[in-house]
């Protein structure tokens, strides 16, 4: 029937037909994991849209260009977000400290993979350079999806990133009109409800985040125990984790676990049963196992390439 | 890389290949490619009516629609698709009428039905 999950995705469907209605054709609603009459109609919005998108810019080329807009973030070696392109904001409609010193994943969809530092460094140097799909999250929850390459950047020995995402569309006269009321539109929609709510979600994440970031020496406890010292229930931490990251909260930890023993085998020279010790596995062989089934060489082979 | 049958299980019985997409695809570009690549490399050359269905997918985009209406019917002598009327229905007729496939395609809701019309091929 009518409940509280569907009130809030009717108000998201018909936030969606404003922008529609606006000219705006640049977005997509996501999809949810259901197949019921909300997600049949949202499906249909979403066909709807790409297809005005190709016959509303053939029938009026002359009133509208193709341009390509390019959103770029500089990210630290942890890919926190630390400036932006200052189109960000426009597009993604978030504010300043929404973005700053923010994770990135926090504005990715769960289905964009980045590339991340230990990636870069070790495996499919001949992809290093190839583009793949990045879908951000607009404020309102729309996908705003294109093409991105990211770029390792060493700056007074210390490691950065550049994520340079492109997509074209089409610049016409309805979207100038409706980017010059912008303003006003951003003071209606969306409900603040929903932008508490997501707001109250952010943090907790980012609580999460730095939750199991410091404790990469020793196993987690057990979800009960995490949901207590970080507040929420057991299930709304580990969907909003998983939404956040892809990852389930022990599955990212245990992969950060093996991040750090990489990094300290490269650069540093601990003996690697210390190592071990330091990232949390009372075994060395168990370490030894995950490490190779994690990155196809042992931690001794690592040590000494 | 992405491949094909990631995305899909194909097989062929009794003249007829079989492609069935699996719960919550989502087609883009790259992926209908990779799909694309994978039937043909399996048909190896041979052209076959298509039972193709879709009753799994969860969405497609635009780009994935224009290039299955025209490189995604290589080989294919016809092609039936079996859908969900209720969640599919907007997306197919967008497929059949705006990007209109190259070789004879229809919608079906019954597998019988779709199987009689791609005999008429074989």
């Amino acid at each position: 029937m009518y409940t509280a999950n569907s009130k809030q995705r009717v108000k998201e469907i018909l936030d969606f037909i404003t922008e529609i209605t606006l000219g705006n054709y640049t977005y997509t609603l996501p999809l949810r994991n259901v197949k019921d009459e909300l997600e049949q109609i949202v499906l249909s919005l979403n066909t709807m849209v790409e297809e005005i998108d190709t016959t509303v810019h053939q029938i009026n080329n002359e009133k509208c260009e193709e341009i390509i807009e390019n959103i770029v973030l500089n990210l630290d070696r942890n890919l926190l977000i630390t400036s932006y392109s200052e189109n960000v904001l426009e597009i993604l409609n978030y504010s300043e400290d929404e973005i700053i010193n923010k994770p990135v994943r926090l504005l990715t969809s769960e289905e964009t993979i980045l590339p991340d530092q230990l990636n870069t460094n070790l495996k499919h140097p001949k992809e290093r350079n190839k583009a793949f799909k990045v879908e951000f999250i607009h404020a309102r929850g729309y996908f705003w999806s294109g093409y991105g390459y990211m770029h390792h950047i060493k700056s007074n020995g210390e490691n950065n990133y550049i994520l340079s995402v492109f997509k074209g569309v089409y610049n016409n006269e309805r979207q100038k009109i409706s980017n010059r009321n912008k303003h006003s539109i951003t003071n209606k929609y969306p409900s603040e409800y929903r932008s508490l709510l997501l707001q109250d979600q952010r943090k907790l994440v980012r609580k999460l985040h730095e939750y199991v970031m410091k404790r990469l020496d020793r196993k987690l406890k057990s979800l009960p125990v995490i949901s207590s010292e970080v507040g929420g229930s057991v299930s709304k931490i580990k969907t909003v984790f998983k939404r956040a990251y892809g990852d389930t909260i022990y599955a990212y930890h245990f992969h950060k676990r093996l991040e750090k023993a990489y990094i300290l085998l490269v650069e540093t020279n601990n003996p690697i049963f210390e190592i071990a010790e330091d990232c949390g596995f009372k075994s060395f062989s168990h370490f030894s196992r995950s490490f190779k089934k994690q990155y196809g060489r042992t931690p001794s082979q690592v040590r000494k390439s | 890389m992405i491949k094909g049958e990631d995305y899909a299980h194909f097989w062929i019985d009794e003249g007829i290949l079989h492609f069935v997409y699996k719960p919550n695809t989502v087609i883009d570009l790259n992926v209908a490619r990779a799909i694309v690549k994978d039937r043909l490399r399996f048909q190896d050359g041979v052209s076959y009516p298509i039972l193709c269905d879709i009753r799994h997918l969860k969405t497609d985009n635009k780009a994935a629609r224009e290039f299955l209406a025209e490189k995604g019917c290589y080989n294919a002598l016809a092609i039936a698709l079996v859908i969900e009327k209720e969640y599919l229905g907007t997306l197919t007729k967008a497929f059949l009428i705006i990007s209109n496939p190259s070789v004879p395609t229809k919608e079906f809701t019954d597998m019988p039905e779709a199987l009689s019309f791609l005999y008429r091929y074989k």
